[in-house]
């Protein structure tokens, strides 16, 4: 049933799972791996690629450059229920843009599962974010001759299940992809990592997969208490006077639409909203990861793989935020509504505590670690605007710290590479004799602690402007400015950004060369195509950043409304 | 008439000997004479009672008993003997296989 | 003909972007190339204020006019108050007002002199491709502040300035003291730069956009709402101010100066004197808008107030803090010039002095038209601006100057100069020429601007005491400027030569002396300008365009007796200079002769010990925090989820063990007396056949007894 005529998103999916078995079973050599490992992600790419040349040709819509190809149609949303003895289907238009693209089949219609996937202008830049930085994590991890073609083949995986999550429309289809991205990680980390791997490997399964424990619970609260409060609200919409009880379901289209307007909110009222907002709070803080929940983050990066850093905290770090965008703040908006607050001291504390932390580390590797928490931290001050333009300035950063974050490890593996060591006391006056790196570095520094021009100032200022402002409250309603002017906490934490990044780059590249070095060569040819690329879009987003911050800005419009009162 | 508790007794003796010699006794021919006492005694118990009741069958039976016992005898004897031939012993002790 | 104005930046620009990716393949002509761009900025600057001025810029009927750039982010609807609603893109264009003509065309000028300067000065050094590219993207940074339109914009163009200031000042990146020096500049301006990102985050929240025309014209509105207070604009105020602070280094934010001399010296000139420091200054007089408040010039409501003062929303004690810090800056910056030996050094702290003088200037000029009300009483903020393009000129002659004499005697020590006169002529003359201006002697330029910042300060005092501290502050620093500027002179120019090679002295090449008489001659005529612009204060106002405008504003409140003691201050600065290191007359021991006296030096030579005091709470505090929390991450938040790990095992082990021992152990010893039972019992099967049958026998017999006793022996009992 509603099903569409496109099947370009499982495609998205589907293509990388494939390169993942072909991989595996059959290519023999490195050489084979990379070159078949490297076709299927640019594939995905491509598709996604033109998935967002379509839409913003379309100006948001999905009847851009490359329609009918990528015609979605907007299905109307099906509920099936009981009417007394008969079974009954309610339809409904959905009342705003929905989804730009959209795949919808009928799975278990009597647990209320669909098989859907669908892109809007939140997830879009993310799914377009993923095979970029797959690929440029093939490309730069050229050289991996260790089971080369299991590693090409996981990295592949990781591609195909991200891009699930970013995409899945149902609560259950959400949750296996969700866990299904774990097993890639663990195994890139406890195969290929470094002499902690195992501790790291592990520690990272099980604290995430604890956070997604507690996670099911609220996915089950939601599952059960938004559909059967549809009834009368909904029937009355539509003119029918009839009493249905709905039954549950997954479909996260159904409960955005029922959540989105107060008069269904229905059943689930606040005090059920509450902790089923912090189980997800919690749920997708410990992938942000937030401060205090952090601690796998700094032991699994400084183990991976630089590939699998490059995509723990380019992509994975991202489930978490968009987690929030698309569940938490949407489907649970009188809970967000009370417990903003909540949302901005912890992303305050993780601002500044994380930054606080990179200044003693030794191993660089760490120190970009704690430095992409205490960036998270500003994805979850955006989200706790509840304002537009905080919004978008938080998600938009989800997409900027990806690019950013991919540049910054990517040195770490070049320097090991480079110099054979990580540790920043052994790595001095680095500019005399790598200049390109030393050129990377700074661009990739400067991004991260958002100088103006390029892409992290955009979203970081939008940030700071929307949580001045404070959500948009429908007009006569208190003020919360006085509280805003804390704002002053989390800017801090630009100033000890600036510190520790000026510090590092100043003991790394600058003054004497350090001797005991030996023997160093500057960035071979493979990594410098990937920091072109991801050095281009960073300058590129930062001097025109509507590009990009267009999708944003349109999912952020429906997210601000919903505080913003009828 | 001799009274039938005697003849009783006399059986009940002889039976109580046969059965000592079964279980006791280890040579397989000393077992086999005490199967032979064994059935006199109840051969005598026949014969008793028929002098007592004044039935032939006892007699009978008594006759029928010593032709089985003779056939029996001779049976078993052969069994010892190729027990004989292929244990190289007749002392029962010695012949164990189905034990625990 | 405003629609050509992104030449101005897009010629930079393009330079910068030329000569950093291909410079390598033509290295010695890079600097020309950017040169040559600054020209075409220059050009277009200038024809933009040609036309302005025939369009009424001096009568003041010149209309601001904008030139469109780039959209940065599209449609932003947002409902800051109750009577305001706006929307608008967050777009970037160029406005072209007096002051920003008047800045982009003195920037570019420049920076064409300076960059020829440093063709000469750069022409034996290694980089010249990565120096001329990181100056050309400074000098798009520094035009594109001038010309910004709206506060985003101008933060934005005023970090990038910061970020080539940075890579400049570590230029030669392999001397650790520069490198160190870059990264002190670069963060001791973050820290005003965030705060101007706050003032520039509040403005967004209170007036819902960036744009300096929107904010005026909404001002009155949200003034009567009681959306803006004076306390409000007084924050705003002080918050951008935060910024000028950092970036015109004054106090306490003024300690990355003086080490910034560690980059070469036409850095030092251009960013440090001429041009970045200067957006410090220009940021504040931007700032006007909250600090005098005005209607903007068409007012429907009542037009009879276009343009006036909204006296109820001047925040007063903003500007006081303004003018304060500017005139304690002044005095402060100038006494630790009085002692320094490095040439670099003492013009440095001259520079901070001199900023000072117009952020007092400002100040002063901020609190004369809000005293003053209705029409803006423009001769402070345009004495301040003034004195900011005398002093463009006398400094950049100064630093390049100092940088002829570094060129010759390969030291910036004054203790190894001494009668490079007859050396160096031109530069002499040049320096001279300098140093007179920036002492404040008539008639050059530098007289006319602090005279008249000096004549409104004491003008204030009538409405405040605070500001006759400030004037006496202010001459002060005259005489110590005319002493300090004189010492420089006398030490490096007269006697005999101290150094070691006398024979290399040569003087510098004509690449380099030209712009040095160029400026010469500018610092001569940029005083005699004001009598020909009728006024200058028309050139550079606030306000209301107003028809006529005569001196007045400029010659108003200049008293005979205020010009006559800043000239004592002066004069008696450079004789008391001249006796003790020409004529020897005073031995310059007389400064360290006492134990207070010496002790006062060495504070004034350690800076007044703020840099170590810096580094201790910013790098030290800073460290120890940090190393705190990591101890902390570490070990108490990793402690826990390790701990919660130990516990999980331990919990794991524990049940381990029960399950082992209890619960399997029941199942085994089922099984175990199982086993025990049948292998008792099975030693019945002897195997010999007596045994059966002794064991039948005792059978029958039990059963028989059994039976007996059954059928013979219970009936006896039991029957009846």
């Amino acid at each position: 049933m509603a099903e569409t005529a496109q099947y370009w998103l499982t495609l998205l999916i589907a293509i990388p799972a494939v390169g993942f078995i072909v991989t595996l079973v059959a290519t023999k050599t490195l050489r084979h791996a990379r070159a078949v490992a490297l076709a299927f992600s640019l594939a995905q790419l491509v598709l996604a690629s033109l998935l967002l040349l379509d839409w913003l040709t379309a100006g948001g819509g999905s009847q851009g450059a490359l329609y009918p190809l990528f015609e979605a149609g907007d299905p109307p949303l099906t509920l099936a229920g009981t009417s007394g003895d008969t079974a009954v289907e309610a339809t409904l238009v959905p009342r705003s843009g929905d989804f730009a693209y959209l795949e919808s089949y009928e799975w278990v219609p009597r647990l209320g599962m669909r098989f859907q996937l669908g892109v809007d202008g939140l997830s879009l830049p993310l799914v377009f974010l993923t095979p970029l930085l797959v690929t440029l994590s093939i490309v730069f991890q050229w050289d991996e001759k260790h089971r080369s073609k299991e590693f090409y083949a996981l990295l592949l995986l990781m591609g195909a299940t991200v891009a699930g999550v970013f995409m899945a429309l149902d609560f259950f289809l959400f949750a296996i992809f969700w866990e299904l991205v774990l097993i890639p990680m663990f195994l890139l980390i406890g195969i290929w990592g470094g002499p902690r791997k195992r501790y790291a490997a592990i520690k990272f399964l099980i604290y995430t997969h604890v956070g997604f424990a507690i996670m099911l619970l609220s996915i089950f609260a939601v599952y059960l208490n938004v559909t059967p409060g549809l009834q009368a609200s909904l029937w009355a919409r539509t003119g029918d006077p009839t009493t249905v009880t709905f039954r549950p379901t997954f479909d996260m289209r159904i409960i955005l639409e029922a959540m989105g307007d107060p008069l269904t909110r229905g059943a689930f009222v606040l005090s059920l909203q509450i902790p089923a907002f912090i189980a997800f709070f919690f749920g997708f803080g410990v992938k942000l990861p937030m401060v205090p929940f952090h601690t796998w983050l700094p032991d699994a990066h400084v183990e991976a793989p630089t590939a699998g850093s490059v995509l723990l905290a380019g992509v994975l770090l991202k489930m978490g935020g968009y987690g929030i965008f698309r569940v938490a703040l949407p489907m649970m908006p009188d809970a967000a509504r009370e417990l903003w607050w909540v949302l901005a001291v912890f992303g305050s504390v993780s601002m500044i505590y994380a930054s606080f932390v990179c200044l003693p580390q030794v191993d660089l590797k760490r120190l970009i670690a704690y430095s992409s928490i205490g960036h998270m931290g500003f994805v979850l001050l955006g989200a706790s605007s509840l304002n537009r333009v905080g919004i978008a300035g938080g998600a938009f950063q989800l997409f900027n710290h990806g690019l950013i974050t991919a540049v910054l490890f990517m040195l770490a593996g070049s320097v090991k590479h480079a110099t054979g060591t990580r540790d920043i006391p052994d790595l001095r006056g680095l500019a005399t004799k790598l200049p390109m790196f030393s050129l990377v570095l700074i661009i990739g520094t400067l991004a991260s602690l958002g100088l103006p021009g390029l892409n992290g100032f955009v979203s970081e200022f939008m940030v700071f402007a929307g949580f001045y402002s404070g959500p948009e409250l429908p007009a006569g309603a208190a003020p919360l400015l006085p509280w805003r002017a804390l704002i002053i906490i989390p800017l801090l934490a630009v100033a000890i950004t600036g510190a520790y990044y000026l510090w590092m780059l100043h003991r790394m590249l600058f003054g004497t060369f350090n001797a005991a070095l030996g023997e160093v060569h500057d960035l071979p040819r493979h990594e410098l195509a990937a920091y072109l690329v991801l050095c281009g879009l960073i300058v590129w987003v930062g001097l025109y950043p509507t590009l990009f911050l267009e999708p944003f800005w349109r999912a952020s419009e429906g997210l601000a409304g919903l505080w913003r009162g009828p | 008439m001799i009274p039938p508790e005697y003849e009783l007794a006399l059986s009940a003796l002889l039976f109580c000997i046969g059965l000592w010699g079964v279980v006791k006794r280890r040579n397989a021919i000393v077992v086999l004479m005490s199967i032979e006492i064994l059935l006199n005694a109840a051969v005598m118990n026949f014969v008793a009672f028929s002098s007592y009741a004044n039935d032939p069958s006892g007699q009978v039976f008594a006759l029928l008993a010593i032709a089985v016992a003779a056939a029996e005898s001779a049976v078993g004897v052969a069994i010892f003997l190729t027990l004989f031939k292929a244990r190289g012993t007749i002392e029962l002790d010695r012949i164990r296989l189905l034990r625990w | 003909m405003f629609e050509l104005g992104w030449i101005i930046l897009a010629a930079p620009l393009l330079a910068f972007l030329v000569v950093g990716l291909f410079g390598r393949w033509f290295k010695e002509y890079c600097g020309w190339v950017v040169v040559g761009s600054f020209v075409a900025a220059f050009a277009v600057s200038l024809l933009l204020l040609v036309t302005g001025l025939q369009g009424g810029m001096i009568g003041g009927t010149f209309e601001t006019q904008h030139a469109p750039l780039v959209v940065w982010v599209p449609g932003v609807d947002v409902d800051p108050g109750p009577n305001v609603t706006l929307q608008g893109e967050i777009a970037f264009r160029m406005q072209f007002d007096n002051l920003s003509l008047v800045m982009l065309t003195l920037v570019s000028f420049l920076a064409i002199l300076i960059a020829t300067y440093s063709v000469g000065y750069m022409a034996h050094e290694e980089g010249k491709p990565r120096f001329f590219a990181e100056i050309a993207l400074f000098v798009t940074g520094m035009l594109g502040t001038v010309s910004a339109d709206n506060f985003l914009q101008l933060l934005i163009f005023w970090e990038i300035m910061g970020l080539c200031s940075y890579l400049l000042i570590g230029f030669w990146y392999h001397k650790p003291e520069a490198a160190s020096a870059a990264k002190k500049a670069f963060m001791v301006t973050r820290i005003g730069d965030l705060l101007f990102l706050v003032g520039v985050i509040a403005i967004f929240a209170i007036f819902g956009t960036f744009e300096f025309e929107k904010i005026r014209e909404e001002m009155p509105a949200l003034g009567l709402a009681g959306s803006v207070t004076p306390e409000l604009l007084g924050l705003l105020a002080l918050l951008l101010f935060g910024g000028a602070v950092g970036k015109s280094a004054q106090f306490p934010l003024h300690f990355w100066l003086p080490d910034a001399m560690e980059g070469p010296t036409p850095v030092s000139a251009l960013i440090h004197a001429a041009t970045m420091v200067k957006a410090g200054v220009f940021l504040v007089a931007k700032s006007f808008l909250f600090l005098v408040p005005t209607y903007p010039h068409e007012y429907l409501p009542d037009p009879s107030v276009a343009g006036h003062v909204i006296e109820y929303l001047v925040p007063w004690n903003a500007i006081l803090v303004v003018a304060a810090i500017g005139g304690f800056t002044a005095i402060f910056a100038a006494s630790m010039a009085l002692a320094h030996y490095d040439i670099k050094r003492v013009l440095a702290y001259s520079t901070i002095s001199q900023l000072a003088y117009m952020i007092l200037g400002l100040g002063a000029g901020a609190w004369l038209m809000a005293h003053a009300g209705g029409d803006p009483q423009t001769a402070g903020y345009t004495a301040a601006l003034f004195h900011l393009m005398n002093h463009a000129f006398f400094k950049a002659l100064l630093f390049l100057a100092a940088g002829s004499v570094i060129h010759a005697v390969h030291t910036n020590d004054m203790r190894s100069m001494g009668g490079l006169r007859k050396h160096l002529p031109w530069t002499y003359r040049t320096m001279l020429i300098g140093s007179l201006a920036l002492a404040g002697i008539p008639p050059l330029s530098g007289f006319w601007s602090k005279d008249e910042i000096l004549a409104v300060t004491f003008e204030n005092g009538a409405s405040h005491p605070g500001f006759y501290l400030l004037y006496v502050f202010g001459i002060l620093t005259a005489f110590m400027t005319a002493f300090y500027s004189f010492r420089l002179i006398f030490m490096t120019f007269h006697g005999e030569y101290r150094g070691a090679h006398p024979e290399k002295l040569h003087e510098s090449p004509w690449v380099m002396v030209g712009p040095l008489v160029v400026l010469m001659g500018f610092s001569v005529l940029s005083g005699i300008l004001p009598f020909f612009t009728n006024g200058w204060g028309n050139l550079v106002f606030y306000g209301h365009p107003h028809a006529e405008f005569p001196t007045e504003p400029f010659t108003h409140v200049t008293t005979l007796v205020l010009a006559v003691i800043s000239i004592l201050a002066a004069v008696g600065g450079v004789v008391l200079a001249y006796l003790v290191y020409d004529k020897r007359r005073i031995p310059a021991a007389v400064f360290t002769a006492t134990e207070s006296r010496r002790g006062m030096h060495t504070a004034l030579l350690n800076r007044y010990y703020i840099d170590p005091a810096a580094d201790r709470v910013g790098r030290d505090g800073y460290l120890w925090i940090a190393r705190g929390l990591d101890w902390l991450d570490r070990k108490v938040v990793d402690g826990a989820v390790n701990g919660l790990a130990w516990l999980g095992e331990a919990t794991a082990r524990a049940s381990d063990w029960f399950d082992r021992t209890y619960i399997d152990g029941v199942v085994n010893r089922v099984s175990l007396d199982t086993i025990r039972g049948s292998l008792t019992l099975r030693r019945i099967q002897t195997g010999r056949v007596q045994n059966y049958g002794g064991m039948i026998a005792i059978g029958m017999a039990l059963l028989i007894l059994a039976v007996f006793i059954a059928k013979v022996v219970a009936p006896l009992f039991g029957g009846g």
